[in-house]
C-alpha cells in the first residue's frame, strides 16, 4: 500500500490574513452598527411603551376624577343642601330677621372697567408671555404637541 | 401505446401553448389590476392592518351655574358583557368577575352556564369597575369577555333647571336648551394615538406613538344662580300644587344687564331619564317656546306707548261707562264693572280693557304697532337657548288683523307673546326705557383658549327715561292703592301687573279656563330685579290677582333675602 500523500494547500499568507482583517472589521463595524441601531431602535420601542403607559394612566385618571366630580355634585346639589339644612334645624333668613346698618359716607370703590371683547381678565406680564408663546407654538402648529408632551410626565 | 404522430404533435403543442398563453395573459392582467388598478386601495388595506388607532374622546364641556353648581357634565362608564360559549373557565371567571362586579359569584357563574349567545353581566358600571374587569380580561386572556367604555352625559342635579339645559342622548345627540345651542362649543374635538400593530390590532411599539390629544369641549357658565333657580322651581311646585294648575313658569331676570337669574318651568322631568316616553314632552322650554295671550299684563305696554307718545299723560282721566264697541265688536270690562270718571292710575289698578282699547284707539295703528314692535313683540329676543319663537303681532293688510285687534290687543288679547318676551318688554320700563338684549349664558370657557364673557347689551331704547319713571311710579301706586294686594312684598316697594287671559280654541275663548300672571319689578325706586309668574289653567281662581300675586311675592321676599337687598328704608336712608 502507497503511502498517502498529504497535499497541503499553498496559501498565500500575506493576501489572506488582510483579507481576513478587513472581513473581521467589517464584521466587527457591521455588528457595531447594529447594536448601536438595536439600541436605539429598543430605546425607542421602550420610550414608547411608557408613553402608551403614560397615556393609559392618564386617560384613566381623567375619567375617575370625572367620575368623582359627578358624584361629589350629585350630592351637592341645592335640593339635598337644602334638605341637609332643613334636617339640621336651619331656616333660611326672612328679610325682617336681617339686621342692615347704614354706614354714613362709605367709600364706594369705582366700577372696575369692563373687559374688551374675549378678554376675560386683567393680563399680568407673565401671562402677557405665556399668551404670546402660546400663540407662536399655535401658529407653528406646535401647540397639540407640546400639550401632549405636558400631559406625559 | 401508440406513437405520437407527426401531424399531431404540433397541435397538442400549439393547443398547449395556447393555454400557457392564456394563462399568462390571465395573470399579467390580474397582476396588472392588483398592481396597478387597485393599488392604492390595497396598500391601504395593508397599512390598516398594520396600523393601530386608539381614539382619545373629547370631554363635552361642563355646564355650571353662575354660583359653580354643576349641572351637566360627562364620564367615562363601562358595560360588561359575554360569550358564554367561548368561556371554557367559567367557574374561575364567576369568582374573580364577583367582586369587582360587586354581584355574587353564583349569579355570574349561572349567566355564564346559560345557553344565550351574549349575556350582559354589567351595564353603565363606573371605572372603578370597569377598569379591574379589562386587566382581569387581559390577565386570563378572555377574548369572550367584553368590556367597552363610552361617554355618557350626566346630569348631577337631575331636573334642577332641565329645560334650560337640555339633554345629550345615547347617540351622543343634543335636544333642548344649552345643550343643543352650544353643540358646537361644548362637543370639543377628539384625539387620537397612532402607531403599529399586529394582525390582532394589539400594539407593536417599533416606534414612539404619535400622539394627538383631545381638545375638551368649553365649559359653560350660566347666568343662572343655583338659589334663585331653587326658589323660583321650588314656589313654582308649590303654586301648582295649590292651584290645580296644569303647568306654570317663572323667571327672574336682572334688569340692568337682561342677565336671567331663574328660569322655572312645570312639568319637567329628570335630564337622566330622557328616554322615558312618560317624559318625551317634558323638555321643552315654556318660557321661549310657548306663545300665550297676555292678557292685562299687555296695558303695561300698551300705557307705556301712550304715554311716551303723548296722547295720555299721569293726569289724564277717562270717563269709563263699562263697554264700548270697536270695529263692530262689544268690548267690555271685566266682571261687566262701570267705574265712571277714572285716573291713569285706576286704569291699571282696576285694569279696566275699556280704557286701554280707547288709549291705543287713541294712538292709532299705526304708533300702536310700531311701539310695540320696539318693545320687541313679534319677533324673537335672540336669547341663547334653543327653540325659542317669535310669538305673533297682527299688521294692519296682512289679511289676519281686524279693526277690533288694535283694541283687543291694547288689553293683551289677539297677541301672542312668550313668557320672556313679556318679562324683557316690562323689564325695559323698569330700565329707563332700555330694552336689554337677554342672556343666560355668562361667559364660555373653552379648554385651551381665551374665555369669552357675555357683556349686557342694550338692544334700544324704547320709551324715554322720563315716561319709564311715570309709569313705574303709577305702578307701583296700583299695589299699594290696595292694602290687601297679594303681590306686595313688606319693606319694599315693587311695581306691577296682574293679568287673567283666556286661552283661544278654534276661534274663540275658552269659557272655563284662563292664564293667570304677574309681572313686576323691585324696589320700584332703583329697579333691580323683574320677576314673571304665570300659571296655565288654574283651578282653586281663575285670576291672576288671586294665584300668581301671591307667587310672585313669594318669590321676591325670598330673592331679597338671598342677595342681601336691604329694605327701602334702609335704601332710602343710606342714599
Amino acid at each position: 500500500m502507497d503511502n498517502p500523500t498529504l497535499r497541503v494547500p499553498q496559501i498565500n499568507s500575506g493576501f489572506s490574513f488582510s483579507i481576513a482583517r478587513a472581513l473581521l472589521l467589517l464584521v466587527g463595524l457591521i455588528a457595531l452598527l447594529g447594536m448601536i441601531y438595536l439600541t436605539q431602535s429598543s430605546q425607542a420601542t421602550m420610550t414608547g411603551q411608557h408613553a402608551l403607559e403614560l397615556q393609559d394612566k392618564l386617560e384613566r385618571l381623567r375619567r375617575e376624577n370625572a367620575q368623582l366630580e359627578y358624584e361629589i355634585a350629585a350630592l351637592a346639589t341645592p335640593d339635598k343642601i337644602a334638605g341637609r339644612a332643613r334636617r339640621l334645624g336651619l331656616r333660611p333668613a326672612t328679610i325682617t330677621q336681617t339686621t342692615f346698618v347704614v354706614v354714613k359716607n362709605y367709600p364706594v370703590l369705582p366700577p372696575k372697567p369692563a373687559p374688551r371683547n374675549g378678554e376675560s381678565a386683567t393680563l399680568t406680564a407673565s401671562s402677557l408671555v405665556e399668551l404670546w408663546w402660546s400663540e407662536l407654538l399655535s401658529r407653528l402648529g406646535w401647540l397639540s404637541n407640546a400639550r401632549a408632551v405636558e400631559a406625559s410626565p | 401505446m401508440a406513437e405520437p404522430t407527426l401531424s399531431r404533435a404540433p397541435l397538442r403543442m400549439r393547443a398547449a401553448l395556447i393555454i400557457i398563453l392564456a394563462i399568462g395573459f390571465f395573470l399579467a392582467v390580474r397582476l396588472f389590476w392588483w398592481q396597478i388598478v387597485e393599488m392604492d386601495k390595497l396598500t391601504r388595506r395593508g397599512d390598516d392592518q398594520l396600523r393601530y388607532y386608539a381614539p382619545i374622546y373629547a370631554r363635552r364641556g361642563d355646564i355650571v351655574t353662575a354660583d359653580a353648581t354643576l349641572l351637566a357634565t360627562d364620564v367615562f362608564v363601562y358595560n360588561i358583557t359575554a360569550t358564554p360559549k367561548d368561556i371554557y373557565i367559567p367557574e374561575r371567571v364567576a369568582q374573580e368577575l364577583g367582586p369587582i362586579l360587586g354581584q355574587p359569584s353564583d349569579t355570574i357563574l349561572a349567566k355564564l352556564r346559560s345557553s344565550a349567545t351574549n349575556v350582559i353581566l354589567a351595564q353603565n358600571v363606573p371605572q372603578s369597575v370597569g377598569g379591574p374587569a379589562q386587566s382581569l380580561k387581559d390577565r386570563l386572556g378572555l377574548a369572550a369577555l367584553k368590556v367597552e367604555g363610552s361617554s355618557r352625559r350626566v346630569y348631577p342635579a337631575s331636573a334642577f333647571a332641565a329645560p334650560v339645559i337640555g339633554y345629550v342622548n345615547a347617540l351622543r345627540q343634543s335636544a333642548y336648551g344649552i345643550e343643543q345651542y352650544f353643540e358646537t362649543d361644548l362637543r370639543g374635538i377628539d384625539g387620537e394615538i397612532r402607531g403599529s400593530s399586529n394582525a390582532f390590532r394589539d400594539i407593536i411599539p417599533f416606534e414612539v406613538p404619535a400622539f394627538h390629544a383631545a381638545t375638551d369641549g368649553a365649559k359653560i357658565v350660566l347666568t343662572l344662580h343655583s338659589g334663585i333657580q331653587r326658589i323660583a322651581e321650588a314656589e313654582l311646585q308649590s303654586a301648582i300644587r295649590e292651584t290645580r294648575a296644569a303647568d306654570g313658569t317663572i323667571i327672574v331676570m336682572d334688569v340692568r344687564t337682561g342677565a336671567i337669574l331663574a328660569m322655572a318651568s312645570y312639568p319637567t322631568a329628570d335630564l337622566n331619564a330622557y328616554y322615558d316616553p312618560a317624559n318625551t314632552t317634558k323638555y321643552s322650554n315654556p318660557a321661549i317656546s310657548a306663545q300665550y295671550e297676555p292678557g292685562s299684563v299687555f296695558k303695561i305696554i300698551t300705557v307705556a306707548c301712550a304715554l311716551d307718545e303723548g296722547t295720555v299723560n299721569i293726569n289724564s282721566s277717562f270717563d269709563d261707562t263699562g263697554s264700548i264697541i270697536i270695529g263692530g265688536r262689544l268690548i267690555k270690562n271685566h266682571g261687566d264693572i262701570a267705574p265712571g270718571h277714572v285716573s291713569l292710575t285706576d286704569v291699571l289698578r282696576l285694569s279696566l280693557n275699556v280704557e286701554a282699547a280707547k288709549i291705543s284707539v287713541g294712538m292709532g295703528t299705526e304708533r300702536f304697532y310700531q311701539c310695540i314692535r320696539k318693545f320687541g313683540f313679534g319677533s324673537a329676543t335672540r336669547v341663547d337657548l334653543a327653540a325659542e319663537v317669535a310669538g305673533k303681532v297682527k299688521s294692519v293688510g296682512d289679511g289676519e288683523w281686524r279693526e277690533v285687534d288694535l283694541a283687543t290687543n291694547a288689553f293683551g288679547q289677539g297677541i301672542a307673546v312668550t313668557p320672556l318676551q313679556m318679562l324683557v318688554a316690562v323689564s325695559a320700563v323698569a330700565n329707563q326705557g332700555k330694552l336689554m338684549h337677554p342672556h343666560i349664558v355668562q361667559e364660555i370657557q373653552p379648554a385651551n383658549g381665551k374665555t369669552r364673557k357675555t357683556n349686557s347689551e342694550v338692544v334700544r331704547q324704547v320709551i324715554r327715561p322720563e315716561t319709564a319713571q311715570t309709569l313705574t311710579r303709577i305702578l307701583a301706586e296700583t299695589i299699594i292703592a290696595e292694602s290687601t294686594n297679594k303681590a306686595i312684598v313688606p319693606g319694599y316697594r315693587i311695581a306691577g301687573k296682574t293679568g287673567t287671559a283666556q286661552i283661544p280654541i278654534a276661534g274663540i275663548l275658552d269659557p272655563r279656563w284662563t292664564i293667570a300672571s304677574f309681572v313686576g319689578y323691585l324696589p320700584a325706586d332703583d329697579p333691580r330685579y323683574a320677576i314673571l309668574v304665570k300659571l296655565d289653567k288654574p283651578q282653586t281662581s281663575e285670576w291672576g290677582s288671586q294665584v300668581a300675586s301671591p307667587v310672585f311675592a313669594s318669590v321676591a321676599k325670598q330673592l331679597v333675602s338671598m342677595v342681601g337687598l336691604p329694605p327701602d328704608s334702609v335704601r332710602i336712608a343710606g342714599k
